[in-house]
């Protein structure tokens, strides 16, 4: 049994995405993996300590709704389903994580939210592309 | 969002072989057209060489291209499939070709026969994928 990777933020194109993953899911008998990452927060060092937290806590949570909200829409298709949920930068940690055995490939939206509107690819994609060591399937 | 028809581009790299093997199995799978396609260079002449033979050259490379899809179909086994020999800079039509004739999808090899040998993603895929306005599958 085949695993694809499913990266998944939230934004439109992951969620086109994730309908071309469980697609080729569905024709090829393989399960589904999804994984969201928290990005890294960069704030000045005068930041209090308990904001920080709290800001990092709030990110977790976007993150797990963001993981809830795909895992459904999996589950309508009746498509086996895991999910992952980490930290760091994203096109490095995804990458990483696609590096395990069970892993075929990773999908992934061609831009997420923070992608200029001009530009057709966004900054994740585009790294992941080139550090990914299996195939990678961007969708828009 | 149906996966009916895939396009795989060619060159005669070893990735390109790894593209159209993944594309087959994938219109197996999901009951897809499958099309290959070699995109023709056009070839320029040498500096301070005007008199070059160039249209016996562009043939050479047409009659290179044509072998190449003929070893490829060769490969995989089924003599029915659709060959498609374009001419241009090849992200340009393999973008154009694929959203004007309704792809679903353009399955290309990661890296290329270009001359760059550290690089995961050659340039035409790199160049393809921030073009395309269809899902492209990169094979590593």
């Amino acid at each position: 049994m085949k695993t694809l990777l499913v990266a998944v933020d939230g934004s439109e194109p992951s969620k086109k995405g994730l309908q071309m993953a469980l697609e080729v899911a569905k024709a090829v008998d393989a399960n589904i993996e999804l994984v969201t990452v928290e990005p890294p927060i960069l704030l000045p060092p005068n930041v209090y300590a308990e904001t920080i937290d709290k800001l990092l806590e709030a990110n977790r949570a976007h993150a797990r709704s963001i993981l809830d909200d795909a895992a459904t829409r999996v589950a309508e298709s009746k498509v086996p389903c895991t999910k992952v949920q980490l930290q760091g930068p994203p096109a490095e940690a995804i990458a990483d994580l696609a590096k395990a055995d069970r892993i075929w490939g990773v999908v992934v939206g061609a831009k997420g939210h923070n992608a200029f509107a001009r530009v057709l690819l966004g900054s994740v994609a585009d790294r992941l592309m080139h550090l990914c060591t299996k195939p990678v399937l961007i969708v828009r | 969002m149906a996966i009916s028809k895939i396009l795989v581009g060619i060159d005669g790299s070893v990735a390109a072989q790894g593209a159209a093997r993944t594309a087959a199995m994938l219109a197996q799978a999901t009951g897809a057209k499958l099309t290959l396609a070699y995109v023709v260079v056009p070839v320029l002449p040498p500096t301070g060489a005007p008199w070059a033979p160039l249209e016996e050259l562009m043939q050479l490379e047409r009659d290179e291209g044509a072998q190449k899809l003929r070893d490829a179909v060769k490969m995989l086994g089924d003599p029915l499939l659709h060959t498609e020999l374009w001419m241009g800079a090849p992200a340009e039509v393999l973008a154009e070709k694929s959203k004007a004739e309704g792809y679903s999808l353009i399955v290309v090899g990661g890296t290329g026969k270009g001359a760059v040998r550290r690089l995961l993603v050659g340039s035409t895929c790199d160049r393809l994928v921030h073009i395309s306005q269809i899902p492209v599958l990169i094979v590593k």
